[in-house]
């Protein structure tokens, strides 16, 4: 059940990044479902299914974007663990709040390193690019918290948060 | 932090992931084709891709009313007393217009310059990232595809080359791209220079004209096309209008702002120039 939903949300986000977000872009700039997702079931999954799932959407993201195939596997496998790791001991509790915060500093360091295996010219545009998907993907995950807090409690109802 | 540290899976994975992004770093850097399990998964996107990018059109034409609208409403007032009639027409059949003055455009292109092998292909997804400007088409290695030919559109107006593909699909690195550069021509003062993509400029649509000489008489408003020198694309295909000039930060030279002809955020259809353009005459020239 749990494999099936992490599939189907990893092929709508595959759908839609390329498509309908493409379309939806603020100052250019466009949403990152992937990130928004591993940090979210950060709260939820073990740290061995953090590995996975991070490691899985990650690689997918890679091979639809074809640029550092690979890059995003490790990063986002590494974010997805470190998540579940400052869980467990920092922060117990998810809240709308903490989901935007932990959205957006992992959007800044995941796409921060991104920048610099990508083709940046220069500092400023990127910090100009990261910045507005800070703050666009921190917003649509406030925006999906409602929906995968109640998605998440069903698949892992022994571990709510 | 010491406790971070002292996991043993933290450090494992940490070293994993060091590693891989500086091998990746490499090796991407050097790659030329795609890789196995890239081309099977894309073989399976890309069908998927194509409905979806059906229904992104629709809601990209709704959201894109909504977000110009103070643009759109300006350009309204003039347009209504110049053009009423017309806008009227336009604004009615606006999808089915669009496809046909596209498909219309792509065949009048390959009557009009026989030299060129065209193949038409359709755009099926846009890029996920914000670091890369591309866009997947649905024509691969099947269709006779290679990495590094040139596409463009319908209206003969360059949009980038291919820079990786599998059997049914290809990506296209836009001519916006960091990545991407092309010998160029000032269309009226025969002036060259190097047409290259700018992370700071492609949200704009916008790319860089480098290495113009400072004693050039380029001008704002001047068209450029492509000037045949490479190897990539013929000659005669439309690339920009200049829209700023500025003099180079070592001041021995200039360059020049470009907004590009192409409207790649919208454009669906586009042709692959499949064969060499040294064999080719220039676009223009037949």
């Amino acid at each position: 059940m749990r494999v099936t939903y992490h599939a189907v949300y990893l092929f709508l986000a595959a759908m839609l990044s390329t498509t309908l977000f493409t379309a939806l872009k603020l100052f250019g700039v466009s949403p990152n479902l992937f990130i928004i997702y591993i940090v979210f079931a950060g709260f939820y999954v073990s740290k061995t299914e953090a590995i996975w799932l991070g490691l899985v959407f990650g690689f997918v993201y890679d091979i639809i974007v074809g640029a550092n195939v690979g890059l995003n596997g490790v990063l986002y496998m590494f974010a997805c663990f470190l998540v579940v790791v400052s869980c467990e001991n920092v922060i117990r509790r998810n809240n709308a709040v903490v989901t935007f915060i932990f959205t957006a500093v992992w959007t800044a360091v995941l796409e921060g390193i991104n920048a610099i295996f990508g083709p940046v010219s220069g500092v400023w545009p990127a910090i100009r690019i990261i910045i507005v998907e800070i703050f666009y993907n921190g917003a649509l995950a406030v925006i999906l918290y409602l929906a995968l807090k109640r998605i998440f409690e069903r698949l892992y109802d022994n571990e709510k948060r | 932090m010491r406790k971070l540290f002292g996991n043993r899976i933290f450090v494992l994975l940490l070293t994993i992931t060091i590693s891989v992004s500086v091998v990746l770093g490499v090796i991407n850097a050097t790659k030329t084709k795609s890789t196995f399990m890239g081309n099977v998964a894309m073989v399976v996107i890309t069908p998927l891709s194509d409905a979806c990018t059906w229904v992104g059109r629709k809601v990209s034409g709704f959201f894109g009313y909504f977000g110009d609208i103070d643009e759109l409403r300006e350009e309204n007032e003039k347009l209504k007393s110049e053009k009423k009639e017309l806008e009227a027409k336009i604004r009615k059949s606006e999808g089915t217009d669009r496809e046909n003055k596209d498909l219309r455009a792509l065949l009048e292109l390959s009557e009009a310059y026989p030299s060129l092998e065209l193949v038409s292909a359709e755009v099926i997804s846009r890029s996920a990232s914000n670091w890369y400007e591309s866009f997947i088409i649905d024509k691969g290695t099947a269709d006779g595809l290679k990495i590094g030919q040139g596409v463009i559109s319908g209206e003969n107006v360059l949009l980038g080359r291919i820079s990786d593909l599998g059997s049914t699909w290809a990506r296209v690195t836009v001519l916006t791209d960091s990545g991407h550069s092309v010998s160029a021509k000032v269309i009226r003062s025969g002036d060259l220079g190097i047409v290259e993509g700018d992370l700071s400029l492609s949200k704009d649509g916008q790319c860089r004209l480098s290495f113009i000489s400072k004693n050039s008489d380029i001008v704002v408003g001047d068209y450029l096309e492509t000037s045949g020198l490479g190897g990539v694309y013929p000659k005669g295909i439309e690339i920009g209008k200049v829209i700023e000039i500025k003099p180079e930060v070592q001041g021995i030279s200039q360059y020049a702002i470009v907004e590009t002809s192409a409207e790649i955020e919208t454009i669906s259809k586009v042709m692959i120039i499949t064969n060499n353009p040294a064999e080719s005459t220039a676009v223009g020239e037949e």
